[in-house]
């Protein structure tokens, strides 16, 4: 997947991304907000918690919520029945992870080819996308870590009516 | 201890002093850099602010201990920071040369300090004198720049004396040996780390003895490494727990200024007296109770204390005082804060909180004296007859219970009209590591902190349908006579609720003084569990106040008791009241509290609330007997129950009770008193008991609710039926003497670094002629226990054992085998032999000896992982 032009980058700062796949659209972090990257692993549930909170996880002693990225994006449950993976993710809260659907690769891309992410993203879907980076013939959305810590706040109250069909509910 | 008056000068508290030099020091040696730096045309950002910062809490402090030179040139400096700080001005390289000199000075006065407990003569006057000439320098530039030379000229030949001086003084100092050599200074962030560290390594031990004893590896070296592992695992948090703590003195030491500055401000004099400064409290709770206890110490001043003229009016001396005292009681540390004031008056309080709508003018009438104390607690009640700036701020007595009772502590209250008022702060010692009782609801484990916990009661499914009430949609327990409100955890956390037939566990929990039971599904062990703070996208939900990793690897979240009971909308004011008046009793003299039953035949006998430990109720099947002593599984070992009856003129019980109450004691290992029916507790004048001199197990007798009681002496009674545990106490210091037989080397080998590591004296004899021989020999020797095997080749292993019983009745012996024949140990068992034991299993051993009260308990860190509920 790395097929970014080699002039690009030696022209312009580039930086490491990892990218993982979620309702079919490739997401991306800086590989240094990646702590590690797991198979599916046990969870204790949290009554009462928010929904998108699957549980918590017990990473060698150290206690994290699991994170549904699904639900917290606000995209459909998964149906294909297959094993999710666990992302570790260094947050300004300390260490969250979240589930995905699958592991992409790590990608280097230059800064330069980053833009705001457009217009027409649905309101639900825009807090947590920070920045958009089209490749070949499809985009790298780059998730918004901290994001994911704050509060949903009336998220549905301005869900725009265009946004990308894809990531509808 | 030390004490400090607004009107005089203060006689200096050591804590204090130490405090100043050290913060000084590091102040002058962090402004020295910063001023280094400036010199060498990099200053750092904000360098004035900074400074002024330092210098201002130094004049402070030195000013607070009339430190008077530190104070004077402190104030000069600090004035001159101000100058630049504020005009913006950047000082010129005279001005730092200047600010590193004055630094020097001051230094040298604190070093004087820390060597001579006094500043020396060290003379200030002509820095001070040149600081001010800068200052007026300064002021003059910003209006006309020529006014400065001559100004300079004049100033800078006073320098080098000064500077001269400082240096003499040093020099002396530097003699000295340095009191601060056993000591280092760590970071806190280093200890943080730490405690994370052990924390992960006392989860990794509970792991490990926990697969240590599933596998259940008969090497003994596993076994050993794995104790030793535990004991050092235990010692270490103990030691790194030590690191965090810091004196509660860091809270008080504003204390004494607020004061004085108070009393001037609302002409009140008042001498103020702190003791037990150095009691160590964990850091993070010096932050939690600092505000608390300066709130408190503000409604004193305001609130309690008189003017002077009030108070040589009622008679009390013009001159207030105020009280703090900080001490550790029962594993908590207390922090005490009292008054001589006009107290509270229940009268007023009523009407008060009428006033503001808080009661309805019946329900204040209703309450008691004391509910009506308890008032202040509530949210909106300020009781200053005019806002004041002191205390009226909008933030009350209500939000001091909130902050204490969040930090895990408790607070209580106790006023007299006229006398004054004392408030308590209960705190726990540390946060980061607590007991925690782990129970299962809705299949998910979840843990309950130990402080919080008060007693558990288990319901069958008969006594569930009568047990339980429902008033008005809200169900209680009638637990003693007292409506507990039951809140079932699997309904606050929308679990899947377990059908009722299974019977109903009850968590009896507190909060402050409130208290309700908690249902949940199952109740497992206690363990020391370490709390991981939930993320900030949980600190939402108010149920849980953490989470843990358990001994399996498993996580469980962490009950907050509190949040629960707000979640269920339990509201106990008028409860509280009455359940803080009834704490209140027990640490006074006068009435005390009894609980009352019936015991044998039918007789009330009643002992003191205050000994006992927990009241239970057992399945009678449940009892075992073994060798004329009846003992019962409880909380994961043997304990002991008695029978009044045996000692006590009552009569014997009739045997039809399904169910078993039993008064448990604590003497170092629990004992169980069988008794009929618990009736009540109740409060017994002293004065209204009937001393008797005839029985040796009654203290006395009384009347309560018309029948004659017995006031028994629990004591007396276990000495007589079950010495050993009586003579453990006195023992506890001697390491038990074990004779053990075995006929296998290896065996005597393997077992010999086991007892020996659980501090038990072991004398190996191979062959039972040996044993009787050591038995019945004139030597007199003094044995705790002996463990005999029974299938010697000798073939008179058992003849051996009930002939050693026969002699020696005091004499624990236990049987000690591979094979398992039930039959012979019916038979060795009913002939005196105490318990019998499988070679195999090393830790039945050592619980036998320690029901026996051969060895004393374990400490309580050591994990239990075989319990079952006593109930």
């Amino acid at each position: 997947m790395n097929t970014v032009n080699p002039a690009t980058l030696s022209t312009s700062e580039s930086a490491m991304w990892a990218t993982f796949y979620l309702n079919n659209e490739m997401f991306a972090l800086r590989v240094e907000d990646v702590q590690e990257v797991m198979m599916a692993q046990p969870l204790t549930p949290v009554p009462l918690a928010p929904q998108y909170i699957v549980g918590l996880l017990n990473l060698r002693g150290q206690i994290m919520p699991a994170i549904d990225l699904r639900r917290r994006l606000h995209f459909a449950a998964r149906n294909d029945h297959q094993d999710s993976n666990l992302l570790v993710l260094k947050t300004r809260d300390g260490l969250v992870s979240v589930v995905v659907d699958q592991i992409g690769d790590v990608l280097e891309l230059p800064r330069d080819d980053w833009r705001a992410p457009p217009e027409t993203l649905a309101a639900q879907h825009r807090n947590f996308v920070a920045a958009v980076c089209p490749i070949e013939n499809h985009v790298v959305l780059r998730l918004n870590v901290d994001a994911l810590s704050d509060d949903d706040h009336s998220l549905t109250a301005s869900i725009s009516a265009s946004s990308l069909s894809s990531t509808q509910e | 201890m030390s004490s400090s008056e607004n009107t005089g000068t203060p006689e200096r508290d050591q804590e204090t002093v130490d405090l100043f030099i050290d913060e000084s020091l590091e102040a002058l040696q962090r402004i020295e850099q910063w001023l280094l730096d400036a010199e060498a045309g990099h200053p750092p950002p904000d360098l004035m602010a900074m400074m002024f910062r330092d210098i201002h809490t130094m004049k402070g402090t030195s000013g607070f201990l009339a430190f008077e030179r530190t104070q004077k040139l402190a104030h000069v400096v600090e004035d001159l920071l101000a100058r630049f700080r504020d005009s913006g001005t950047p000082p010129d390289t005279h001005h730092y040369a200047r600010l590193m000199s004055s630094m020097d000075l001051l230094r040298s006065l604190v070093q004087n300090v820390k060597t001579t407990q006094d500043e020396g003569a060290v003379d200030v006057e002509a820095m001070v004198a040149q600081l001010r000439a800068d200052l007026a320098g300064l002021l003059n530039r910003a209006e006309d720049d020529s006014n400065v030379a001559p100004q300079e000229a004049v100033t800078e030949t006073a320098a080098p004396e000064a500077l001269h001086e400082a240096t003499v003084v040093e020099a002396a100092a530097s003699n000295n040996v340095d009191s601060s050599d056993g000591t280092v200074r760590v970071n806190v962030a280093v200890l943080d780390r730490l405690m994370n560290l052990i924390g992960e390594l006392v989860l990794a031990r509970n792991q490990m003895v926990q697969t240590v004893k599933t596998v259940r590896d008969p090497n003994v070296n596993t076994q050993s490494a794995c104790q030793r592992l535990s004991l050092v695992t235990s010692d270490l948090q103990e030691q790194i727990m030590k690191t965090r703590m810091q004196p509660v003195g860091r809270v008080f030491e504003k204390i004494p200024r607020l004061v004085r500055d108070l009393g001037r401000q609302m002409n009140k004099q008042v001498n103020v007296h702190v003791d037990g400064t150095s009691t160590e409290i964990d850091k993070a709770l010096v932050e939690a109770i600092r505000d608390p206890v300066l709130h408190i110490v503000r409604n004193a001043m305001d609130h309690g204390i008189e003017t002077p003229d009030v108070r040589v009016r009622t008679g009390k001396a013009a001159i207030g005082k105020l009280n703090i005292r900080a001490s550790h009681e029962g594993g908590m540390v207390t922090i005490e804060v009292s008054d001589d004031g006009r107290g509270m008056d229940p009268v007023a309080l009523r009407a008060h909180a009428v006033k503001k709508g808080l009661l309805s003018d019946v329900a204040a009438q209703r309450l008691s004296d004391r509910e009506a104390l308890d008032l202040i607690f509530r949210p909106g009640f300020s009781t200053a007859a005019q806002v004041t700036d002191i205390s009226g701020r909008g933030v009350g007595m209500d939000v001091v219970r909130t902050h204490v009772e969040r930090a895990g502590g408790q607070v209580e209250l106790e006023s007299v009209l006229n006398k004054g008022t004392t408030i308590r702060l209960k705190m726990p010692l540390t946060l980061a590591i607590i007991p925690a009782l782990l129970v299962r609801t809705g299949g998910q484990q979840f843990a309950i902190p130990q402080v919080n916990l008060l007693e558990l009661v288990y319901l069958n499914e008969d006594q569930v349908g009568t047990a339980i009430e429902n008033v008005r949609g809200a169900t209680f327990y009638r637990l003693r006579g007292e409506m507990l409100p039951l809140v079932y955890l699997s309904s606050i956390l929308q679990l899947s609720q377990r059908p009722l037939e299974q019977g109903t566990n009850i968590v009896v929990v507190a909060v402050g003084s409130r208290r309700y039971g908690l249902v949940v599904d199952e109740i497992h062990d206690t363990e020391e569990i370490v709390i991981k703070p939930l993320h900030s996208q949980l600190k939402r939900v108010a149920c849980y106040s953490g989470a843990t990793v358990l001994g399996d690897g498993g996580v469980a979240l962490i009950v907050e008791v509190a949040g629960v009971a707000a979640m269920a909308g339990i509201d106990m004011s008028g409860r509280r009241a009455a359940e803080a008046a009834r704490a209140d009793q027990d640490t006074r003299h006068g009435p005390q509290q009894y609980v009352v039953f019936s015991a044998g035949d039918g007789g009330q006998c009643a002992v003191p609330l205050a000994m006992v430990a927990r009241l239970e109720q057992i399945a009678s099947a449940s009892i075992e007997h073994t060798v004329g002593a009846e003992v019962v599984q409880y909380r994961g070992s043997i304990m002991r129950i008695l029978r009044p009856e045996a000692v006590l003129p009552l009569g014997t019980a009739e045997q039809a009770l399904d169910e078993q109450p039993l008064i448990v004691f604590d003497f170092g290992q629990k004992i169980g008193l069988a008794v009929n029916r618990i009736v009540d507790v109740v409060e017994i004048d002293p004065e209204q008991v009937q001393m008797l001199g005839e029985n040796p197990f009654a203290q006395g007798r009384t009347v309560i609710m018309g029948v004659t009681t017995l006031l028994i002496d629990v004591y007396a009674i276990v000495r007589e039926l079950a010495p050993h545990f009586i003579k453990e106490r006195r023992q506890v210091t001697q390491r038990p003497r074990v004779l053990l037989l075995d006929e296998s080397a290896a065996m005597r080998a393997a077992l010999a670094g086991f007892l020996r590591n659980e501090g038990i004296d072991v004398t190996f004899a191979t062959s039972s002629a040996a044993v009787l021989q050591e038995l019945r020999g004139q030597q007199n020797q003094h044995w705790d226990a002996l463990i005999a095997d029974v299938d010697l080749q000798s073939g008179d292993g058992i003849a051996t054992l009930e002939a050693v019983c026969e002699e020696n009745r005091d004499l624990p012996v236990f049987a000690w085998t591979f094979c398992d024949d039930h039959d012979l140990e019916e038979r060795l068992c009913a002939n005196g032999v105490r318990d019998w034991i499988s070679k195999l299993d090393r830790e039945r051993l050592l619980e036998a000896l320690q029901t026996a009260g051969v060895l004393s308990r374990r400490r309580k860190t050591d994990l239990k992982t075989d319990v079952r509920s006593a109930a």
